[in-house]
């Protein structure tokens, strides 16, 4: 079936306790904000408190029909469990960006994921040693998806992140979403990442502004929310929207 | 616009309603309802109750309804086949409430975390005896809102419980929601007797648009509610003119909601492929119909808001173009016999039906329509649950050809 291509869909994955559903509310919340339409779907059965759990994420320019998908344009993984349940099977698939934690999750018979077009990052070291809470690392991340995805502006989602804690972690968090943003605008100058959309493009993903993964960058596209901030804009793939 | 789940919107919209009561047992997958009326009701001046199950639950609420509150209570389907007595009492008693059950799959305990559409006939015949029932079927976020809102409008301008029906799906979907003033005219008002108190008074007595008047409970007025066949005084009669026409007074009243309650036609004007969806499958639905247009099909969806009373013209006027239909529902085919009812004999109709607990993709969906387009008359089928039902139906000369359903497993 072919891609919406106004639409990006992420799936979010990890385990129960993470704050996988809580950084899928924060992008989409930030979405709405920018004017965009959003729609989050988060598992609920007992997988959720524990196991592997996942959070459907669509975010799209105009009103979302069927909020669910089966193959996401995106997928992050932050445990082991949820790469093994969602992450695995959308490996070497040209169509689906993977993004992982480096240290959390260990890809058997991989030893460099990087070289797989995979996005390997420390978001949970980055928590620990440079914001010194595991907490914020659903934000670190929420942030970094924003980075990748072009559709929310870092200003956005560090508001909603703030507005979503609790007191005593408003900073933490509004420190981990600039961090995370930070740590995947980084890779994406440094690397090519070799994902393709579904029509058989070679995509360089935002790294040299053109955009060429279905529906991701997408929604960054063209005129409207969002534009000025567009990191090193130009070049963008004609992309409909 | 404020990112919220379905089961909030239903709370925010029971609120916005006026909604100042709501007795409940947290019960998977509607809970949120019952958590956020707990947070939100006592900051409006309301009675937040958490019951020892679901008959005390519904008891309450019709005990707060009868003493003039807007009152509501929210469950699945293990609490909602609990609740069929009540419902059947406060419909008998003309007391109005909201009613709302979150569908999950079963029979019995089920699967509790998962979504379903199984509940669609318990809602009109769960509860014994003829009754007439009022259900709507929200699709998304907003529409949770927007129908609570209408459900409670309904129950009191028409006095009889309204059940809010929908599945997990769209009760744990987060989506943007608007969530505007109600309208006044939306939110109706509860007749209430202007007779005087006293020897004469006739509770039971039905106003022009056949809705009993009750005073509120500690209004000066002495009457009686029962269960029982009640004649105007409320008092138990076995007469049966007096029980027939109150019966029939009851379902003609339950009538006014097919004209107050639309359902959604997307591209309709020129489809000869129509979609009936309803609930978190009408999402699924639209997107099909999108895909099939886009190979150039004349596919349009049929959505229905309101569930019960059918709304036999509306649905017969949308598929007088009609050829093929597909009645798509996440249940082993329940609304689809409504459809069938309607359109026996005019078109081609091929259920797509999936239990179990997934839900229908919009790939399914389209894969269906397509099979059907090949080989209409052809009983293939039905890919997804592998049985076939197939209807055989003279579209050539219209005419009227006897009906027959026949079910392969």
């Amino acid at each position: 079936m072919e891609r919406d291509r106004s639409r990006v869909n992420v799936r979010l994955t990890g385990s129960g306790g993470q704050g996988i559903a809580l950084a899928a509310t924060v992008l989409a919340e930030a979405a709405l904000d920018s004017g965009l339409y959003a729609t989050m779907l988060q598992e609920y059965g007992p997988e959720a408190r524990g196991g592997a759990t996942k959070a459907d994420l669509s975010l799209a320019r105009s009103p979302i029909a069927n909020p669910q998908f089966q193959v996401p344009d995106l997928c992050l993984a932050i445990s082991d469990k949820a790469w093994t349940r969602f992450g695995q099977e959308l490996i070497g698939r040209k169509d689906v960006g993977l993004v992982t934690d480096r240290d959390r999750v260990v890809i058997p018979g991989v030893s460099d994921p990087t070289e797989m077009g995979i996005i390997s990052l420390p978001f949970d070291e980055a928590a620990k040693l440079q914001i010194g809470a595991k907490v914020v690392t659903n934000m670190i991340c929420a942030a970094s998806l924003a980075r990748l995805i072009e559709a929310v502006p870092l200003d956005g989602v560090a508001k909603v992140a703030e507005r979503r804690s609790p007191a005593a972690f408003k900073d933490k968090n509004r420190q981990a979403t600039q961090l995370g943003w930070q740590m995947m605008d980084e890779y994406l100058s440094v690397h090519v990442l070799p994902w393709r959309s579904s029509e058989g493009e070679v995509g360089v993903l935002a790294a040299g502004g053109d955009v060429a993964i279905a529906g991701v960058g997408a929604l960054g596209a063209g005129s409207g929310a969002g534009e000025d901030w567009i990191h090193k804009g130009g070049g963008r793939s004609a992309l409909r929207s | 616009m404020r990112l919220i789940q379905g089961n909030e919107a239903c709370a925010e919209g029971a609120i916005a309603a006026g909604c100042r009561f709501f007795a409940g047992y947290p019960i998977s997958p509607s809970s949120e309802i019952a958590e956020a009326m707990a947070r939100m009701l006592p900051r409006h001046g309301g009675v937040f109750l958490q019951a020892e199950d679901e008959l005390a639950s519904l008891g309450a609420v019709l005990g707060a309804a009868l003493g003039g509150t807007k009152a509501m209570t929210a469950t699945s389907g293990p609490g909602f086949s609990l609740m069929q007595e009540h419902i059947g009492y406060g419909y008998l008693a003309e007391i109005p409430c909201v009613v709302v059950d979150v569908m999950r799959g079963g029979p019995s305990t089920g699967l509790p975390t998962q979504p379903s559409q199984g509940d669609v006939m318990q809602a009109q015949w769960g509860s014994h005896g003829d009754r007439a029932a009022v259900v709507l079927a929200p699709v998304g976020v907003q529409e949770v809102y927007d129908l609570t809102i209408q459900a409670f409008g309904l129950s009191e301008t028409l006095r009889m419980p309204v059940t809010l029906l929908y599945d997990e799906v769209v009760g744990h979907m987060r989506e943007g929601v608007d969530l505007a003033i109600p309208d006044p005219m939306t939110l109706g008002g509860r007749p209430r007797s202007s007779q005087p108190a006293g020897p004469s008074f006739r509770p039971y007595k039905a106003n022009a648009t056949g809705v009993a008047e009750l005073p509120d409970f500690g209004r000066g007025y002495r009457f009686h509610v029962t269960g029982l066949m009640h004649d105007e005084r409320g008092f138990p009669t076995t007469d049966t003119s007096v029980v027939a026409a109150l019966l029939e007074r009851l379902e003609n009243k339950a009538q006014a909601a097919k004209d107050l309650v639309m359902p959604e036609a997307y591209l309709m004007d020129d489809a000869t492929l129509v979609l009936v969806a309803y609930g978190i499958t009408g999402r699924t639905a639209k997107a099909a119909v999108d895909t099939l247009r886009s190979r150039g099909i004349r596919a349009g969806l049929w959505r229905p808001r309101l569930l019960w009373p059918a709304q036999d013209e509306m649905l017969r006027g949308a598929l007088q173009n009609a050829e093929m239909v597909v009645v798509a529902e996440m249940n082993r085919g329940q609304w689809a016999r409504e459809v069938e009812r309607v359109a026996a004999g005019s078109v081609i109709l091929r259920p797509l039906l999936k239990a179990g607990g997934a839900t229908i993709t919009t790939e399914e969906m389209v894969g269906h329509a397509l099979d059907m387009l090949e080989a209409p008359d052809i009983a293939s089928p039905d890919r997804v649950s592998g049985r076939t039902t197939e209807l055989y139906a003279n579209i050539s000369s219209g005419s009227a050809v006897a009906l027959e359903s026949k079910v392969v497993e």
